[in-house]
């Protein structure tokens, strides 16, 4: 699958290669959501089909890439559009309306384009290549093991969860460095960038929901991965990924986590959004029945219960949505105070990302289970789009960065080590 | 797949000429025998659960099983082959067979609480019922009025399609609910057992939870039924079922939708402890990954997590605060029945709900806990067949039963209570 759409080559003023797509000056955050929205009908047409196919259908890939959506936080240098991740979240909560696994894989996949901006100039340069095309699946937990050879590494191992592989022309993986074989405490490691062909992608993802993201494993034995194709995790920790010298926006300055766990969490948003559109169809639809007659002629709208079950689901994925448009803009705001003066992020105001994002997925898996609640037995028939929308939003919870738990605690961790007092705002830092 | 009693059931006549079946182990079967015999059940039950989702049905060994340990006579009256035991000893059952599999759990509570159901009907009719065996397995469909129902010579005729018959797979009968139509009236609610032979099965039931339960659709294309084996609901909602004239025990008193609403909540509270069962069994399993450098596994297991031990410390206090409640509420009902009867007076219809109500917060303290469990699991629970997800999908699927459903519940007790 490649792009259908013309991107410019051209030297700019310094030698530089520069890829220009052709909205790259005209597109807009109104006119990504809009092409979003008409996209609903089609993809909950899919989202059985999707599921079945455990991946990202090629038909979906070709719309969103038509509809530019693996461009939006790409740099404008490389082909993108490099708008806020607030931006990519909007069109992904859309998506979400309409099919879930397609709305995690465009945020993963889409987000991604993000990450690749992190790469030194000659990594750019290779993945990005000639038309700007970057569909990037990760495993960034670096399970694997690498050594140094001439020019390079070579990298082998098993990695889970690449979500998008199928349909991905780049997977990154993380990997610990060996010496001798061995590999020495405080290894470092690194982010490496390989291509599918030099991978195996193992059919092992059979799970209770998010079926459509054909979320696999990946494994690798001994592939070459260029030096500019190993980022490392050190940089990366430190705030300091060499794509920060190579763009200008300060987006490509903010720290991983921040960034990530932001990424993919307009899918559960959305698919919150999809339950709630569902109930509403449902309550205007479904009959009311009574012990003796059986079928009246109200429907579940007429009952006390289910209206306070639906405003209650609406709320809830209302207040997901403006927790989450509200957190992706402080990233890009706070990113514009900090770069300029060279500032890092605490550990904690990282972290804090990653809570909020893990909250409001908290509340999105309550609107989801009130609508489940408020919809009955006949939504849990195989394919009814509710209970897809109940496996998928219960899946997507188990994530990592998605447990309360685990955000909570990693939260509270950093903000007693930093003193536990409440931080004051640095000059030009948005008001909390 | 028609496995029937296995056990010999001895025919008498007592002294006033009425035919008595009597079960072997009806005088000497007791509630902890019964309880010891379902946990002796979890493993196997466990290792059959992906079967039994496969199957969508009670696998025929499990329904063997189950014979054998005689759990489908625990509430059936004696006098025709049953332990006429009371709602807490099937709750008990139910708990620990649902700790094994919520499927098979959930068609047990069924088919065991309308072995009882069936002991409403005018005698004659729960002679042929019960039959030289004392094996009366019907699911029913009271609810929603699947049937239309006429009067004709010496009993009705009745046609209809029942949605949702667990268990339907083992029955030898079938209970249906009808609107009866007679000419100037409003339509009445009528109740009925036909013969399974009478009716057939469409195989509609692929659901995200609850598989196991094979919950089909039974349809019946016209059948004659004599009066014997038909209940006006005007009668279950007056209290004086042809049935409990019938039965001295005030067991078979208890008002019908107090009994069968509570019936197989079990199965729920079960599920909760599977979930938590499993999640207990992960905390010394499952290795804690490495922050960082490289996310590894490390020596540590989930066990020296501090928020996965509170979950699941809650996880557990939620299930023992469902089955502390249901085996109490089960109780309280057959303490309320034996107080009516010995007084003549009939429950109101508060207290009915109020049991209904109860047993409804039971299902939500479930849902909770698997939820609880789930949460503390992790991807790594979500893998298809894993006990954590399935457990997640089965009871929340049983949660969205009208009757077990707290907003019914509790709309239903309010208005009761404030007489609206």
């Amino acid at each position: 699958m490649t792009s259908t759409l013309e991107v410019r080559v051209e030297i700019d003023a310094n030698g530089r290669r520069v890829l220009t797509h052709p909205e790259a000056d005209s597109i807009t955050r109104e006119v990504l959501i809009e092409r979003a929205k008409a996209m609903v009908p089609a993809l909950r047409e899919r989202a059985a089909r999707t599921e079945e196919a455990g991946r990202l259908l090629p038909e979906t890939v070709q719309a969103f890439t038509d509809a530019g959506f693996f461009r939006i936080v790409q740099p404008k240098r490389y082909g993108g559009f490099e708008l806020g991740v607030d931006v990519l979240e909007e069109v992904v909560i859309e998506v979400g309306r309409g099919c879930g696994s397609s709305a995690w894989c465009l945020a993963i996949l889409g987000g991604h384009t993000w990450w690749s901006g992190l790469f030194d100039e000659a990594g750019q340069d290779l993945l990005f290549g000639d038309d700007g095309h970057v569909i990037m699946a990760t495993n960034l937990s670096g399970n694997g093991r690498c050594h140094r050879v001439d020019g390079g590494y070579e990298v082998s191992g098993k990695f889970v969860y690449l979500s998008g592989c199928d349909v991905a022309n780049w997977l990154c993986v993380g990997a610990m460095l060996q010496e001798d074989g061995v590999v020495p405490e405080d290894a470092p490691w690194f982010y490496m960038a390989l291509r599918p062909q030099d991978v195996t992608i193992l059919d092992d993802w059979h799970m209770l929901g998010l079926r459509g993201t054909g979320s696999k494993s990946v494994t690798a034995d001994k592939v070459f991965v260029p030096q500019c194709l190993a980022l490392p995790q050190f940089a990366i920790a430190e705030q300091e990924a060499p794509g920060r010298y190579v763009h200008a926006n300060p987006l490509y300055a903010a720290p991983m986590l921040s960034f990530l766990s932001i990424e993919t969490t307009g899918a559960a948003v959305g698919i919150a959004q999809q339950a709630v559109d569902i109930l509403e169809d449902i309550a205007v639809s479904k009959p009311v029945r009574t012990r003796e007659a059986g079928l009246t002629g109200a429907t579940q709208s007429a009952l006390p219960s289910f209206r306070r079950r639906l405003a209650e689901a609406k709320s809830l994925a209302n207040a997901a949505r403006v927790l989450l448009l509200d957190e992706a803009r402080k990233l890009v705001t706070t990113m514009q105070a900090y770069a300029p003066q060279g500032r890092k992020m605490t550990p904690e105001e990282i972290v804090e990302y990653g809570l909020n994002s893990a909250r409001l997925v908290d509340l999105c898996v309550q609107a989801v289970d009130h609508c489940f609640a408020a919809a009955g037995t006949s939504s849990t028939f195989l394919g009814r789009p509710m209970e897809r929308c109940w496996r998928d939003m219960h899946m997507l919870s188990t994530h990592n960065v998605y447990r309360l738990d685990l955000m909570g605690e990693r939260w509270a961790a950093a903000h007693f080590e930093a003193g536990g007092h409440p931080q004051t705002p640095a000059k030009g830092a948005p008001a909390r | 797949m028609t496995a029937r009693a296995t056990v010999d059931i001895t025919i008498s006549t007592d002294t006033q000429g009425r035919r008595i079946l009597t079960h072997p182990e009806a005088d000497t079967i007791t509630r902890q025998e019964l309880v010891r015999r379902a946990r002796a059940l979890i493993p196997v039950l466990r290792q059959r659960a992906a079967a039994s989702e496969e199957a969508r049905r009670l696998l025929p060994e499990t329904f063997e099983d189950f014979t054998q340990a005689g759990f489908f006579r625990i509430c059936q009256p004696k006098r025709f082959g049953g332990f006429e035991m009371g709602m807490e000893v099937l709750q008990d059952v139910l708990i620990e067979i649902g700790r094994g599999c919520v499927s098979s759990a959930w068609n047990l509570g069924i088919l065991t609480g309308h072995a009882w159901w069936a002991a409403q009907y005018p005698e004659d009719g729960q002679q042929e019922v019960y039959g030289n065996d004392g094996v009366a397995l019907l699911p029913t469909g009271i609810f929603g009025a699947g049937g239309r129902a006429s009067k004709v010579d010496g009993g009705y005729e009745l046609s209809g399609r029942w949605q949702y018959q667990s268990g339907v797979d083992v029955s030898n009968w079938y209970g249906c609910g009808a609107l009866l139509e007679v000419e100037g009236e409003p339509p009445a609610g009528i109740t009925f057992i036909v013969p399974a032979s009478e009716g057939y099965i469409e195989d509609n039931w692929q659901t995200m939870g609850m598989r196991g339960t094979g919950s089909k659709t039974v349809v019946i294309e016209q059948t004659f039924v004599p009066e014997r084996r038909a209940m006006l609901l005007s009668d279950v909602d007056a209290q004086n079922t042809p049935g409990s004239r019938v039965h001295a025990n005030p067991l078979y008193s208890t008002p019908l939708f107090a009994y069968i609403s509570i019936e197989v909540t079990g199965a729920a509270v079960g599920g909760a402890y599977q979930a938590v069962d499993a999640l207990e069994e992960l905390g010394r399993t499952k290795p804690v990954r490495a922050r960082g450098g490289g996310g590894g596994e490390t020596p540590a297991m989930q066990s020296s997590v501090p928020s996965f031990r509170r979950r699941l410390g809650e996880a557990k206090s939620l299930a023992d605060a469902a089955r502390a409640l249901l085996l109490a509420e089960s109780e309280r009902l057959m303490a309320l029945s034996a107080e009516c009867k010995a007084t003549g007076r009939k429950m109101t219809r508060e207290e009915i709900a109020e049991v209904t109500l109860r047993q409804t917060r039971c299902i939500d303290l479930c849902v909770e806990t698997v939820r609880q469990a789930f949460t503390a699991a992790g991807t790594s629970a979500t893998v298809t067949g894993h006990p954590i997800e399935r457990c997640l999908r089965d009871v929340y699927t049983l949660s969205t039963h009208r009757v077990l459903s707290l907003d019914n519940g509790a709309e239903a007790w309010a208005i009761a209570h404030y007489g609206l």
